[in-house]
């Protein structure tokens, strides 16, 4: 096929056909940015952004999250015998003291005293 | 025309008579003092909140650990042993119902916890006062909700140790 033939051919391609490929990059970019906003709703919707210690400012949550990994798992199979029954006592004991050694969540860290601006004073 | 123009400046009247009214009756929440202290003290609030989500976002990640490695690697392990032994365990086997519920129920106040510290951040405690401290006051109240599902979920665990002690007495394990 000559160069004159093809740009005969390419003048009988309608708007679309002669763009086709920055409709092919348009398109590309749309669905990409749609799947980007969904990704980003489901990551805030179900409360993962909130655990997310990976986001800026949350270097020392991030440390001290890294040091308490690791506990040891009684194991799911076996005769439950005195041995057993005393293995888990002790795992379970050590477990339970480090939950009530923190009362976390407490105190009124949010009051108006501690932000310092009780009137009443 | 001028009836119309009538209407619309009667409408006009009520909505700023409103306006005006609830304006007033949300300023009268705030002591004139706690404002003032609120604007003074803004920054250094801001500080503190936002400190706040950053301990408490590890808090949460550390002690969400442990409760859940408590149910996974030490409460259902047992419960399958007592299954596959055809032992009584039922009562365990509730009590570990009821901590996986506490449990999810634990995530969801942190939840809106979470959020609603977040809304007050992002609150200005210089020009909006108002729905700052409203904000404050919601924040405040979920922590103490969260508190409370954390201490709920100690309870269980307390009450899984007892009803341990049960099962092991009445199987041979030693105390």
């Amino acid at each position: 096929m000559s160069e004159e033939e093809l740009v005969i051919e390419a003048k009988r391609l309608g708007h679309w056909q002669q763009h086709k490929f920055m409709v092919l990059v348009g398109l590309a970019i749309a669905v990409a940015l749609v799947l980007t906003s969904i990704s980003l709703w489901l990551y805030n919707s179900s409360g993962a952004s909130q655990l997310d210690l990976s986001r800026p400012g949350y270097e020392q949550a991030r440390e001290q999250a890294a040091q308490t990994n690791g506990l040891t798992s009684f194991p799911s199979s076996g005769a439950l015998d005195s041995e057993a029954l005393n293995e888990f006592r002790r795992l379970f004991d050590e477990r339970l003291e480090e939950a009530t050694a923190i009362d976390a969540f407490s105190g009124d860290v949010l009051s108006d005293k501690a932000l310092g601006i009780d009137d009443s004073e | 025309m001028n009836r119309v123009v009538t209407f619309l400046a009667v409408c006009a009247a009520l909505l700023t008579t409103a306006a005006a009214t609830q304006a007033a009756f949300a300023q009268s929440t705030l002591s004139g003092d706690k404002t003032d202290l609120i604007r003074h003290n803004c920054s250094t609030i801001q500080t503190t909140l936002q400190q706040l989500r950053v301990s408490d976002a590890g808090l949460r990640t550390d002690r969400g650990q442990l409760y859940e490695n408590i149910s996974t690697r030490l409460m259902t392990p047992l419960n399958i042993r007592i299954a596959s032994d055809r032992l009584d365990g039922l009562e365990l086997g509730s009590i570990a119902l009821k901590y996986n519920n506490q449990l999810e129920l634990y995530r969801e106040k942190y939840r809106e916890y979470e959020r609603a510290l977040t809304r007050t951040i992002q609150a200005s405690c210089s020009s909006e006062i108002e729905a700052f401290y409203e904000r404050l006051s919601t924040a405040r109240d979920l922590r103490g909700e969260l508190h409370e599902a954390t201490n709920e979920l100690i309870d269980l665990l307390k009450e899984y140790r007892a009803e341990f002690e049960d099962f092991a007495s009445k199987n041979g394990g030693d105390k």
